[in-house]
C-alpha cells in the first residue's frame, strides 16, 4: 500500500498557527541579542581584534605578566580547595541533618545557620574574618596567636568555604533525601556494618550530588571577586580581581578583556560538565517503588559523635562571625574604641540613603523584569518544540554560567557606545541582573512544568480556551509558587550579588554592596559592618514578606512549597 | 520440614519468639499510636508463617521489631532462644525481602547478590560460586552484569529474593514482597519463594494484606488487627472457624445477621435469622449462649447454595431474587434478596455445567448451618 504524502499545508508558518508563541520568541531572541550575545562578542571582539585584525597580542601580554600567570593558577588552585572543603563541610551537614536522631530543634539551626551566609552579601563573611583574625583581630587576642596573617590564600579559602558551603549542603541533603531508607534497611539485614553501609551505599548513592556540588563550589569561587579583594591583597592574586584592578585602576580594558577571557576557559569548562552530569539520569531517580516512609538508618556512633562535633563548632564559628559584626557596628572605632554608638547607623541612614534606594529599586525592577522573562522562556522552552530549542535553553543560562567579572566586563565593553550606549544607567544595572540572575527562576519554572501533566493544558484547549487563556488560566495558577520561589531568590542576589555590577555602578546609580566595598577598602570596619547589617536585615524582611505572599496565594492550593535553594552563585 | 520433623519426634525447634512485644509511637502534640499491642507468637524452623491484617494494623511493625529495624516499646525478641532485643538489623542474620525489593540501583545483579557474602568477608571464590547457583536456582542466568533498572519487576523480585537466600539464614522475614507484581507473576512467584523455601529447608515470616495469599501457602496463618494478634491456626482452621466476627469479615468476607436464640440444647443451638430457623452446632458458638438472647450469626459466602426455583437440595432453604451478580473467573459473586434483606453468595463457576442466573430471576437459597459461626455481641 502506497502511504499518502503529507499534505503540505502541515507547515503552517508559526506566525499563523501561534502567533502569541511567535510574538514571545521573537522577543527572547531579541533580548538575548542585545543582552548576552551582543555584549559577549564585544568582550572577544577586543580580547582578539586588534586594529580589525584577529591576533593573540592581548592574550599574549597578560600571559607575558608573571602575576597574571600567578593570577590564574591562584584562581584555579583556590576553585579547587574551596571546592573540596566547602563539599566535605556540607556533606557533614547534611548528614546530620538527614541521617541522625539530633533534637529537632537543633537540626532547625543547624539549617538557620546555613542560611545566612546564603542571603548575605558575598563579603560578609571576609569582613568579619578581619575583625576576628586580622590585624588587631578579637580571636587572635583571645586565643594569644602572633605572626598570623588573615591576608592570603588562607583567609580566602576559610571565607569562600564559609561563604559557599551552604549551596554544597542544599545540593548533597536534597539527594541524600531523596534516596530510598530501605535501601540502608536492606544493606544492614544482609549483615553489613554501619561504616559497610555509608561506605557501600550512602556514599556512592550521593555521589551525582557531590560532583554537582564540587562543580557548583568551583565556580563560585572562580568567579568570586569581592572575596579576594578583600582579603588577598598582592600576596595572593586571582583572576577576577586583577581583571578588576586593571580596568578600575589602570582603564586598560583590552586587558581587562584579555583575563576575562582565561577566566571564562574554565567557567565554561565547568559549566558543560556540569550539564553533562545533570543530563545523565542519576540512580537515584530509579529507587524506591512507593517509596516506603521508613526512617534513615543510623550512622556509627563515633561517626555521629565526630559530626556533631564539627557542626556545633562550624554552627558558633558562624554565629560568633555574624555576632562580631553586630558588634562591630555599634563600636565607635574598631577594637581601639569600644564604647557604644548609634553614629555608624546614623551615617548609614544618612549617607547612605541613596544606595538602599537604589538597591531596593533595582532590585525590584530586576526581580520583576526577570520573573516574567522565566516564566515565559521556561515555558516555551519545556512545553513548546522549534529549532533553535536546546539553543535558547543554552543561551539563556551563559550570563549565570559565566563568572560575573566576565560578564560585568563584557556589559561595560558592550554598551560604551553607540548605537547602544548604557553605560551609567539604571538599564544596565538592571539588565545585568535579570540576565544573570533569572536563571533560577527557570529552573524552577521548568521544574515545576515537568511535574504537571499536559494533559491538564490539552484539557482547558479542548473546552475551547485559547492559547493564552489557557496559559494565564490553567498555566500560570500552577507554577505560581515555584515562579515565586525563582523570585525570592533573583531578589536576594540582586540585593547581594556584586561582582558584575561593581563595574556598571555610577555617579547616578549606586549599590548597597559596592558601599560595604568602600568602607572595606577606607578600612571602616564599622561602617562597614553597620551597611551589611541593614542590607541582611532588609533581604530577611523582604523575603519573609515574599515568603507570607507565596503562602497566602497557594493557601487553596495545599501544595507543599519545595523551595529548591539549589545554586546561589556570586 | 518434612525432614525435620522426621529427624527429631520431639517437637521442632523453636526458632523466633516474640513476647509481650509493643510498640507505641507518640506523635508531639497528637497523643500515641499503638502500632503493636502485647503480641506474643513463636515460629519454628522450617515454618512458613504469615502475618496477615487489614492495612495499618501493625504488621511491617511487627516485621520490622523482628528484623531488629524498630525497637520494641516493650515486650522481648528471642531468636534461638537468644535475647535481641540491642541488637542491631546487622546483627541478626535475617535478612529482610523489602515490598519495594530495595536493591542497590548502583550495583549490578551479582553485585546485589554479592553483597551480604561480601559483607561477612567471604573469598571472592567462594562468593563467586555461591552467587552462580543462587543465579540458577532463580533463573537470573545471563542477568548478572545489570543493572536492576534493566531488569523487569519479576525479574527484580528474584534478585530480592536471591540476595536474601544466597546467606542461607535462619530465617527469613518478607514484606509483602509480591504487591508491585500484577496477578499472574504474583501466583508465580509466590510459588517460587514457596519451592526455595522447601528446598533449602528455610524458616520464613512472610506479611501479607491478600488472604488468597495467606491461605494459599503457609503452615500456619496469624491474624492481625488494631495492633494486637487476633487469630492463630493452619489456613483451614482459621477460615473455618473464625475466632472473631473481623476474622470472619476479613478472611471469608462473611455475612453478618442478627441472631435471635429460640432454644439452647445440649449440642446445638436454635437460633432465628431474618424469620428463617436454623439449628447451629454449640460447638460454632464463642460462648456458652443463653435463651432470647441475641446473638452475631456469621454465614460464609461459600457455603451458601443456589439452585433454580423449585429444585430441592436440602432443608434449609428459602426463596430469594438475584439482585445483581459479578463475573469474578473462578467464581460468580451474587447479591441475592431475601425477606428484608440480601445476601451475598459466592458460586462455583463450573464450565459447561451451570448456568448464571440473570438480575431479577428467582432462585431457591439452601444454608447449611454447620457452617454458622456464632458470636456474642459486645459492646
Ligand atoms: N514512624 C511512625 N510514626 C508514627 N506512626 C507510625 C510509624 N510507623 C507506623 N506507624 C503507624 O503504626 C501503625 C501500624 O503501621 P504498619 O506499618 O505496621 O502497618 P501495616 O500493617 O504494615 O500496614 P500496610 O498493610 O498498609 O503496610 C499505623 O497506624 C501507622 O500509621
Ligand atoms: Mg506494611
Amino acid at each position: 500500500m502506497r502511504i499518502p504524502a503529507l499534505p503540505k499545508s502541515t507547515k503552517r508558518s508559526l506566525i499563523k498557527s501561534d502567533p502569541v508563541l511567535y510574538s514571545a520568541m521573537v522577543a527572547v531572541w531579541l533580548s538575548f541579542a542585545v543582552f548576552i550575545f551582543l555584549p559577549l562578542l564585544s568582550l572577544l571582539w577586543t580580547t582578539f581584534f586588534v586594529n580589525g585584525t584577529f591576533s593573540f597580542a592581548n592574550i599574549k601580554k597578560v600571559w607575558s605578566a608573571k602575576y597574571n600567570v600567578r593570577a590564574l593558577y591562584g584562581s584555579l588552585i583556590l576553585a579547587t580547595a574551596v571546592s573540596v572543603s566547602g563539599t566535605l563541610l556540607g556533606y557533614i551537614f547534611a548528614l546530620a541533618v538527614t541521617r541522625t536522631t539530633l533534637p529537632k530543634p537543633l537540626k532547625v539551626l543547624l539549617g538557620a545557620v546555613t542560611i545566612l551566609p546564603l542571603i548575605s552579601p558575598p563579603f560578609t563573611s571576609s569582613i568579619s574574618l578581619t575583625l576576628a583574625l586580622g590585624p588587631n583581630g578579637m580571636l587572635l587576642k583571645a586565643l594569644g596567636i602572633k605572626n598570623f596573617s588573615i591576608y592570603g590564600f588562607i583567609g580566602i579559602w576559610i571565607s569562600e568555604t564559609l561563604t559557599y558551603f551552604p549551596v554544597a549542603f542544599m545540593v548533597i541533603s536534597a539527594i541524600l533525601n531523596t534516596m530510598a531508607a530501605t535501601l540502608d534497611d536492606a544493606a544492614l539485614s544482609l549483615g553489613a556494618s554501619r561504616w559497610r553501609m555509608l561506605r557501600t551505599v550512602t556514599i556512592p548513592l550521593s555521589l551525582p550530588g557531590i560532583g554537582n556540588s564540587i562543580l557548583l563550589l568551583f565556580g563560585a569561587s572562580l568567579a568570586d571577586f569581592a572575596t579576594p579583594l578583600i582579603l588577598g591583597g598582592h600576596t595572593f592574586p586571582v583572576l577576577p580581581t586583577e581583571a578588576y584592578l586593571l580596568i578600575t585602576g589602570m582603564f586598560d580594558l583590552k586587558g581587562g578583556a584579555a583575563l576575562s577571557f582565561l577566566l571564562l576557559v574554565p567557567a565554561l569548562v565547568v559549566f558543560f560538565l556540569q550539564r553533562q552530569l545533570l543530563g545523565t539520569k542519576s540512580f537515584v531517580s530509579v529507587t524506591g517503588k512507593n517509596g516506603a516512609r521508613t526512617e534513615f538508618a543510623q550512622l556509627p556512633k563515633t561517626l555521629v559523635v565526630a559530626i556533631s562535633a564539627i557542626c556545633t563548632i562550624m554552627v558558633v564559628f558562624i554565629i560568633y562571625l555574624y555576632a562580631i559584626i553586630l558588634w562591630g557596628s555599634f563600636v565607635k572605632v574598631w577594637s581601639v574604641n569600644n564604647t557604644f554608638t548609634f553614629e555608624h547607623y546614623r551615617y548609614v541612614f544618612k549617607h547612605g540613603r541613596k544606595a538602599i534606594g537604589d538597591t531596593l529599586l533595582i532590585a525590584f525592577l530586576s526581580t520583576v523584569i526577570g520573573s516574567v522573562l522565566a516564566v515565559v522562556i521556561g515555558y516555551i522552552t519545556q512545553r513548546k518544540t522549534f529549532i533553535g530549542k536546546r539553543f535558547m535553553e543554552f543561551s539563556s543560562m551563559l550570563n549565570y554560567a559565566l563568572p560575573g567579572t566576565v560578564v560585568g566586563i563584557a556589559y561595560i565593553i558592550g554598551f560604551n557606545r553607540k548605537p547602544i550606549l548604557l553605560t551609567g544607567t539604571l538599564t544596565i544595572l538592571v539588565a545585568a541582573y535579570v540576565f544573570r540572575y533569572y536563571a533560577t527562576g527557570i529552573r524552577s519554572v521548568v521544574a515545576s512544568l515537568e511535574q504537571i501533566d499536559p494533559a491538564l493544558e490539552e484539557a482547558s484547549l479542548s473546552l475551547g480556551a485559547g492559547t493564552l487563556r489557557t496559559f494565564t488560566h490553567v498555566t500560570i495558577p500552577l507554577i505560581i509558587p515555584a515562579v515565586f520561589a525563582g523570585m525570592r531568590y533573583l531578589f536576594i542576589h540582586c540585593m547581594t550579588a556584586i561582582s558584575a555590577t561593581i563595574f556598571l555602578v555610577s555617579v547616578r546609580w549606586t549599590l548597597l554592596t559596592t558601599r560595604i566595598l568602600e568602607s572595606m577598602t577606607e578600612l571602616q570596619f564599622s561602617q562597614a559592618s553597620a551597611f551589611s547589617i541593614v542590607l541582611i536585615v532588609i533581604v530577611f524582611a523582604a523575603d519573609a514578606i515574599m515568603h507570607r505572599a507565596l503562602g497566602m496565594i497557594t493557601a487553596n492550593f495545599h501544595r507543599p512549597q519545595e523551595a529548591s535553594y539549589e545554586i546561589i552563585g556570586a | 520440614m518434612m525432614k525435620s520433623q522426621k529427624r527429631d519426634t520431639d517437637k521442632p525447634k523453636v526458632l523466633l519468639e516474640l513476647r509481650n512485644v509493643s510498640k507505641i509511637y507518640r506523635i508531639p502534640k497528637n497523643g500515641s499510636i499503638v502500632a503493636v499491642e502485647s503480641a506474643s507468637f513463636v515460629v519454628h524452623e522450617g515454618e512458613f508463617v504469615t502475618l496477615i491484617g487489614p492495612s495499618g494494623c501493625g504488621k511491617s511493625t511487627t516485621l520490622r521489631i523482628i528484623g531488629g529495624f524498630i525497637k520494641p516499646t516493650a515486650g522481648e525478641v528471642y531468636i534461638e532462644g537468644k535475647l535481641v532485643n540491642d541488637l542491631g538489623p546487622e546483627e541478626r542474620n535475617i535478612p529482610m525481602v523489602f515490598q519495594n525489593y530495595a536493591l542497590f540501583p548502583h550495583l549490578t545483579v551479582f553485585e546485589n547478590i554479592a553483597y551480604g557474602l561480601k559483607a561477612r568477608r567471604l573469598p571472592s571464590d567462594a562468593v563467586a560460586h555461591d552467587v552462580a547457583m543462587m543465579c540458577q536456582m532463580l533463573n537470573l542466568v545471563g542477568t548478572e552484569s545489570r543493572f536492576p533498572s534493566e531488569l523487569s519487576d519479576g525479574q527484580q523480585q528474584r534478585v530480592a529474593l536471591a540476595r536474601a537466600l544466597v546467606l542461607k539464614p535462619k530465617i527469613l522475614l518478607f514484606d509483602e514482597p509480591l504487591s508491585n507484581l500484577d496477578a499472574r507473576l504474583r501466583i508465580q512467584t509466590r510459588a517460587e519463594i514457596k519451592r526455595m523455601q522447601q528446598i533449602l529447608n528455610i524458616t520464613a515470616l512472610y506479611v501479607t494484606h491478600d488472604q488468597a495469599e495467606a491461605l494459599g501457602s503457609p503452615d500456619r496463618v496469624i491474624v492481625m488487627n488494631n495492633g494486637q494478634i487476633i487469630q492463630e491456626g493452619n489456613p483451614r482452621e482459621v477460615y473455618d472457624r473464625p475466632r472473631t466476627p473481623f476474622v470472619a469479615d476479613f478472611i471469608s468476607n462473611a455475612n453478618f445477621y442478627d441472631a435471635y436464640v429460640l432454644s439452647v440444647g445440649e449440642r446445638d443451638v436454635l437460633i432465628s435469622v431474618q424469620e428463617l430457623e436454623f439449628s447451629v452446632p454449640l460447638a460454632n458458638c464463642d460462648h456458652i449462649p443463653a435463651r432470647d438472647d441475641v446473638l452475631l450469626v456469621a454465614i460464609n459466602p461459600i457455603t451458601i447454595a443456589l439452585a433454580p426455583l423449585g429444585t430441592s437440595l436440602g432443608q434449609m432453604q428459602c426463596e430469594g431474587e438475584i439482585e445483581h451478580s459479578l463475573f469474578g473467573g473462578h467464581s460468580l459473586q451474587y447479591t441475592v434478596r431475601f425477606g428484608s434483606t440480601t445476601i451475598r453468595v459466592v458460586h462455583p463457576n463450573i464450565q459447561g455445567s451451570e448456568v448464571q442466573y440473570s438480575v431479577g430471576s428467582m432462585v431457591s437459597l439452601t444454608f447449611n448451618p454447620t457452617s454458622f459461626r456464632l458470636y456474642e455481641v459486645k459492646g
